[in-house]
């Protein structure tokens, strides 16, 4: 008698089974709520946002700024690698989710986009929970489109935060990447 | 005492290593299980990175055409590299063009294959690898050890220390607190870089793409802070298409530890820096050949250029898990690492191939259902060709011959070769080490009594019996128990001429000696299989050398059908339905070792439902990997045979001693004589068993139990 799981909620649980954490939201300021709560309990200060897509992206960004944080957005960085190795936390977008493997999926030409996933230690990332596939081999029209499209870009599949076993086989998260990916769901 | 001999004994004292390896090997093979049981269909799974890496290489030489072009049209500068010599020497060119200075790495076995880094360094520039386990491994200025897990032989404090030495900062021996220096430490390092080296886990031809996977996400820093990224890519990397790659991208981490995907999977073509800063990003892929072009025209060694680098084929290698990568490598370490140092560093390099036992375990694992077995042999074999046969080689090779001279001259050859005095002359003379107990021999042959049996079957149903050695020799019980069983069952029997199996000419390399007895064999069998024969054996080794070993060197529709005919008794009498009621039941705790061999062929599951059906407690006692006895391997003297042998069985007799178990069943007469002297428990095979429950001889079972305790 399976209860037949939808996609979202496999996606949760691989993704929380690799050490990341899925988050829903219904409204931009549910989105402010969550990005507050993960910082405050990540003690995160500088926070860098992408170009996210939102409705009312302005109101985001102040309502975020309202509560204290340090808030820069990705395209008005002067000096890309220094803040971006600075900063505490990262807001970015992703184009697609894959269930089985509890994958983001993110596609961008500037590496600014790309460190701000790499560098800070807590990493959110925002996608429409409609944009939702189950297997990685769901993907292909999207690498081959993007791929043939821009010369330049780079594809990034990321599933939960940096870790490696590389000590005695021991699960340790965040050499090099983020400690921490959340992934919040947008309905 | 050879240099491997030397290392091996130094080894088998190096405790610590091999526990961490040990578990480092288990983790790698539990996570691939249970990823694999996750798959729809882990057999759809195999074939399809088969047929991807079969499709790519048979024809390397477009694909890499293609993805040179594609990626230059993308901006990337392409340098296709002959050898090792030339794709340093064009890397450190482009090192000098740009003024660097810092070059950071991220995991990469090409980069090791030729020996990068050195050179790189006597040219003045600093070179710092960023995956934590090659970092450890730099600073140690060791090797890896595995090719997944680089530094797994190294201990949290030994890690420690090597940080702490580096830095002049005291870091305590914590997991977290040596993430946090290296996650630190690192971080200027990667912003100071001028150069980032890579290798590419996958190319793809259509798109000129590159596919890196990490899991700690060095390699995207690597790609996006410096302002040249240079890959080095083997030509074997190359896929066709987009599709190809998503399938890679699963096979490597599922094979490797398990993960569904790497944390971090980054498709890169050619790309734009930083805006604002700067000009654009240099992009420079280094094609490597370096031997793989002479190994893909190559009918057999082509086959080593489907490997995934997923490390799965050293998480089950029984000798491996012992010595380690140091010794049982070169720079590639493991199973595959034998055909791939042979070819891409020479077959002098790779004389550590005599560390394979003939398991055959490996190829069981291979995602890309290698044949690593017959490649090493292959190695062994030209390797033999050049250097000569070891004296030892060559007795045990002949062990049939001397097992018919020691059955001819019983019992006094069963006295001889219990004796100490006469075993020290003996192990001196031929190198058979004399502390092993061999297994007695019989003066009446199975052959004897077959002469003289008369059966009055007429039964359609007809078998032909395989004996091989054991059977004749030492057990002529087990024969005559095979032909009885059948018998009653209503099945006539023949025994067809035939030479035994053959397998330690595969051990040690003497291929066309085996082809030559797999030809006799399958000649003889064939015509009885044509007329509604099935073959059946009761040592599976023989069987495996029907099914596997026999077909891969003749490639013959009649090999093969002759293959798909033969059986193992047990297995065969289950399936066809023809067990014999039994007259009585034992009530006996028993330990069953699967063989190997057997574990390919996936028919040992009949042998524990018939000893269970006669009542015994059976549990099924495995470490995962072998015995250790590897046929003929354990009875050679010294660190290269006995010592080592008895050095992989351990773990497996202490499961074996701490199992409560009365006595062990085991089909393999090698894995037998193993398991009696490193368990000290008494063994049977599991046909005599069943036998003695049809015949009904209550006190069977019992009189195994007390013979041994007695000894």
């Amino acid at each position: 008698m399976g209860t037949s799981l939808t996609l979202a909620q496999i996606f949760g649980r691989e993704l929380e089974a690799l050490g990341g954490m899925v988050h829903e939201a219904s409204s931009t300021s549910d989105i402010v709520g969550i990005i507050s709560e993960i910082a405050a309990k990540s003690g995160s200060k500088r926070i860098i946002t992408s170009r996210l897509g939102l409705e009312n992206e302005d109101h985001f960004l102040t309502e975020l700024r309202k509560r204290g944080f340090e808030l820069t957005e990705l395209e008005n960085l002067t000096q890309p690698r220094a803040e971006l190795a600075s900063a505490d936390l990262a807001v970015t977008c992703a184009d697609i989710i894959i269930a089985s493997t509890g994958t983001i999926v993110m596609t961008t030409n500037q590496d600014e986009q790309r460190l701000a996933t790499c560098l800070p230690r807590v990493h959110i990332a925002i996608a429409h929970s409609t944009k939702i596939v189950s297997n990685p081999q769901d993907v292909n029209d999207y690498v081959r489109d993007h791929l043939v499209k821009d010369p330049h870009c780079a594809i990034s599949f990321i599933s939960g935060p940096s870790r490696t076993a590389d000590i005695e086989m021991k699960l340790i998260l965040g050499v090099h990447g983020p400690h921490e990916l959340h992934v919040i769901l947008k309905r | 005492m050879s240099d491997l001999e030397n290392q091996i004994e130094s080894q088998i004292k190096n405790k610590t290593q091999r526990q961490s390896l040990g578990a480092a090997m288990r983790r790698g093979r539990d996570g691939r299980a249970t990823a694999l049981s996750t798959l729809k269909d882990p057999e759809e799974f195999r074939n399809n990175v088969r047929k991807i890496k079969e499709q790519a290489i048979s024809k390397v030489d477009q694909l890499v055409n293609k993805f040179s072009s594609k990626a230059e049209e993308r901006g990337a500068k392409i340098f296709l590299a002959t050898d090792g010599a030339s794709a340093i020497k064009y890397i450190a060119e482009v090192a000098q063009a740009n003024n660097a200075k810092l070059i950071v790495k991220s995991k990469s076995q090409t980069t090791e294959e030729i020996e990068l880094n050195h050179p790189l360094e006597k040219l003045g520039y600093q070179v710092v690898e960023t995956d934590l386990g090659e970092r450890i491994i730099q600073l140690a200025q060791e090797k890896p050890i595995h090719l997944v897990f680089p530094a797994s032989h190294k201990t949290v404090d030994q890690v420690a220390n090597i940080f702490s030495k580096e830095s002049g900062i005291n870091i305590p021996p914590q997991y977290d607190a040596i993430m946090e220096h290296v996650r630190e430490s690192l971080r200027s390092t990667f912003l100071a870089a001028d150069i980032g080296v890579t290798g590419a886990n996958i190319a793809i031809a259509e798109t000129g793409t590159l596919v890196i996977e990490t899991n700690e996400g060095n390699a995207r820093l690597v790609t996006s802070l410096p302002r040249v990224h240079i890959a080095l890519v083997g030509i074997e990397k190359i896929v066709s298409t987009i599709e190809d790659a998503l399938q890679m991208i699963q096979a490597h981490p599922i094979s490797a530890s398990g993960q569904k995907l790497t944390t971090y999977v980054s498709f890169i073509s050619g790309r734009s820096p930083l805006s604002g800063e700067g000009s654009p990003r240099q992009l420079h892929i280094v094609i490597l050949d370096n031997g793989r072009s002479k190994m893909q025209q190559d009918d057999d060694f082509r086959e080593a250029l489907y490997c995934i680098r997923c490390g799965a084929c050293m998480n089950i290698c029984p000798t491996y898990e012992v010595v380690g990568g140091h010794v049982f490598g070169h720079i590639y370490p493991g199973p595959i690492g034998i055909p791939w140092t042979a070819n891409v560093h020479g077959f002098d390099k790779s004389q550590y191939a005599h560390l394979c036992i003939a398991c055959g375990l490996c190829r069981e694992m291979c995602p890309a259902d290698i044949d690593i077995p017959y490649l090493i042999a292959r190695v062994k074999q030209i390797n033999q060709e050049e250097r000569g046969q070891s004296y030892v080689n060559k007795i045990v090779m002949r062990s049939d011959e001397l097992a018919k001279f020691a059955s001819a001259s019983a019992p006094i050859s069963n006295w001889i070769l219990r004796r100490s005095s006469l075993r020290y002359l003996m192990e001196k003379l031929t190198g058979i080490e004399r502390n092993r107990r061999l297994s007695t021999f019989s003066r009446n042959t199975f052959y004897d009594w077959w002469k003289k049996h008369k059966s009055d079957t007429t039964s359609a149903r007809k078998v032909a019996y395989f004996v091989d050695v054991y059977a004749n020799y030492n057990r002529p019980d087990i024969g005559i128990a095979t032909v009885e069983l059948l018998e009653k069952a209503g099945v006539r029997v023949v025994v067809p001429n035939q030479k035994p199996s053959g397998m330690p000419y595969f051990s040690y390399g003497e291929l066309d000696k085996l082809r030559s007895i797999a030809k006799f064999n399958v000649d003889r069998m064939l015509p009885l299989v044509r007329d509604g024969f099935e073959i059946v054996a009761t040592e599976p080794t023989a069987t495996y050398c029907f099914k596997e070993i026999y077909t891969r060197l003749l490639n013959t529709d009649d090999s093969r059908l002759v293959a798909s005919h033969t059986h193992e008794l047990l297995d065969y009498l289950l399936t066809e339905g023809l067990t014999t009621k039994t007259s009585c039941v034992y009530s006996a705790r028993t330990g069953i070792h699967i063989s190997c061999h057997q574990r390919g062929m996936n028919m040992a599951q009949s042998t524990i439902s018939l000893m269970r059906a006669i009542g015994l407690k059976v549990s099924v006692i495995e470490t995962g990997t072998c015995c250790g006895m590897g046929g003929t391997f354990g009875l050679k003297a010294g660190a290269l045979g006995d010592e080592l042998s008895r050095e992989v069985g351990k773990p497996l007799f202490d499961l074996f001693k701490n199992a409560n178990v009365d006595f062990g069943l085991t089909e393999s007469s090698v894995c037998m004589m193993q398991l009696e002297q490193g368990t000290g428990l008494p063994f049977e095979h599991p046909v005599a068993v069943l036998f003695a429950a049809v015949r009904g001889d209550k006190d069977y079972v019992q009189n195994i139990i007390r013979a041994q305790t007695s000894r």
